[in-house]
């Protein structure tokens, strides 16, 4: 292992433009990657909270009189994904409604109109889920969440993630490409050094293994070199828009949490890995 | 421990066969020259016998493996069998004396104290422990040679070819060089020793292959006084 680290080394050392380039390629790939994934993570949360879905009504049953509705909410309060929950009176919904329909006759309306609760979510974005918990409760007679608004916005989301994963296939594609043609040269270069190696009784092994390491090691450097790119400009981009943020009355921009940080750099370990398996095994076949 | 059957090379881009209908065996503890004329054939031979290039028609046993159609990893243990010492002495030129020698034993996954203990071992052997850490291009051709010939023994190989060992040498180096690989050939391993040079073969009484434009044409034991005559066909 020790052995294999220091040949690794000295393979960096040989030709350090394939480490600069492999680290390189991984960073810029990855930094466009991460800002990807950061937008999207943000772009169906503000959305929605922007829109306005992050609440929905419950009309509760005609029976449900004040006692009961009452209960209900406390019921709806007690949902995992619930954040608030408001009850409005048949008379306070008549008022309100008397106010926009400018309608007269308060009694007919005041007869026609239930309890109704209206609850916030959480999380918004999760308001199909919420309005299906909602209407299990005992007592809640419909549900209206805003479907149709809800829907567009998410065949607009759909078309953005779709385009999104397009472009991040091809983009880290293009990385697997540029090592494995970084992993070529580098093999090309270092021809009489392997020539000889194999003529005294190398296996393939001994000679690709340090390679794969070596690329293993400038794809985790790469990873930990974008993560910190993307830190930087997820920063100055809260700072300059901090007050925008804020009128806008959207939740703050957070940044990737651990796991999703670690998997973005062992994502890079791993497409740099490919990129010079892919070399290593057409460099088996040409030496057949 | 070697043994060639009906062997014939005939390069891609030639019409002439390098080496043509060659049959011989080589046994354990044995030591043998290869003669003949430039162009005779002799390196072309050599290659053969560490699966640097494969034979058109025949069959080459090493140490009971077979070359023909063999699998790399056949290939690879073959190798780890066989010391060779190269005309052209196939130095890495970014590595020093010590790391050209020490890649023997590395390549077959040997510890670094026993790799250390072996490589300076083998290095006063043949009188160059003194250049250990130098890079080989600021060696004389004589030393790079010597270089090539301790990469070639620092894994007690049980085959050593050996392509013009004392081409670069003077007499009394060659001498030295003669007396380690007879050394290596008493401690069992089979010596083949291709070599233009008249005096070595008359003063070494040893067995003599002479090859002459790919073909065997003499195969004899004991001191020669025509010596003359197989090296220059
Ligand atoms: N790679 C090659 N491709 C084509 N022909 C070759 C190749 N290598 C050698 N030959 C030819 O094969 C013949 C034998 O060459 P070889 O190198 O084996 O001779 P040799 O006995 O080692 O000569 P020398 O004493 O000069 O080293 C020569 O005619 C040479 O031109
Ligand atoms: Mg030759």
């Amino acid at each position: 292992m020790r052995r294999l680290l220091e040949r690794t080394v000295r393979g960096v050392r040989h030709t350090p433009g394939l480490f600069v380039t492999t680290t390189a390629a991984v960073a810029v790939s990855l930094v466009l990657a991460g800002a990807f994934a950061l937008a999207s993570l943000h772009l169906r949360e503000w959305t929605a909270s922007l829109v306005g879905t992050e609440t929905l009504v419950a009309y509760l049953r005609p029976e449900v009189d004040e006692p009961k509705a009452a209960e209900v909410a406390r019921a709806l309060s007690a949902l995992p994904r619930v954040a608030k929950v408001e009850l409005e009176s048949p008379r306070a919904a008549a008022e309100r409604l008397k106010l926009v329909l400018g309608a007269k006759d308060d009694a007919v309306l005041g007869a026609a109109l239930t309890w109704s609760a209206v609850v916030s979510a959480k999380v918004p974005g999760e308001l199909p889920d919420l309005a299906a918990a909602v209407q299990k409760v005992a007592g809640v007679d419909e549900v209206d969440f805003g479907a149709a608004v809800y829907e567009r916005l998410q065949a607009i989301e759909r078309v953005a993630v779709g385009f999104g994963i397009a472009l991040l296939i091809l983009v880290l594609s293009v990385c697997a490409f540029v090592v494995n043609i970084a992993v070529s040269l580098a093999l090309f270069v270092r021809r009489e050094e392997i020539a000889v190696q194999r003529i005294v009784g190398a296996s393939d092994g001994f000679v690709l293994l340090p390679l794969l390491v070596e690329n293993a090691i400038s794809g985790l450097a790469g990873g930990l070199l974008a993560l910190f790119v993307l830190y930087s400009l997820f920063s100055s981009f809260v700072s300059r828009y901090a007050g925008a943020i804020v009128a806008l009355g959207v939740s703050p921009p957070r940044f990737f949490d651990g796991a999703l940080a670690t998997s973005l750099v062992l994502a890079g370990a791993a497409i740099a890995c490919a990129g010079a398996l892919v070399a290593s095994l057409r460099h088996l076949r040409q030496a057949e | 421990m070697i043994q060639l059957f009906h062997v014939t090379k005939i390069y891609q881009d030639s019409d002439a066969p390098a080496l043509s209908d060659v049959s011989l065996s080589v046994e354990k503890s044995e030591f043998v020259f290869l003669t003949g004329p430039s162009g005779a054939g002799k390196t072309t031979l050599l290659r053969l016998l560490y699966g640097a290039d494969v034979c058109t028609r025949g069959q080459i046993l090493m140490a009971g493996r077979n070359l023909q159609n063999a699998s790399r990893d056949v290939v690879t243990q073959v190798r780890r069998d066989v010391g060779v010492v190269f005309q052209d002495f196939k130095l890495i030129a970014t590595r020093t004396v010590f790391d050209n020698v020490g890649l023997a034993l590395e390549v077959r996954g040997l510890r670094r104290v026993e790799v250390e203990t072996r490589v300076k071992a083998v290095l006063n052997e043949v009188g160059l422990i003194h250049r250990a850490h130098a890079m080989p291009r600021r060696l004389s051709g004589g030393e790079q040679q010597r270089v090539a010939l301790a990469r070639a023994l620092v894994s007690n190989p049980r085959i050593l070819i050996c392509d013009e060992p004392t081409g670069n040498l003077d007499h009394a180096l060659s001498l030295e060089v003669m007396g380690i690989l007879e050394k290596a050939a008493m401690r069992g391993a089979a010596v083949v020793c291709a070599t233009h040079d008249e005096g070595l073969l008359r003063q070494h009484k040893h067995r003599v292959l002479a090859l002459d434009r790919g073909r065997l044409v003499s195969d004899r034991r004991g001191a020669f006084d025509r010596a003359a005559d197989l090296v220059s066909g």
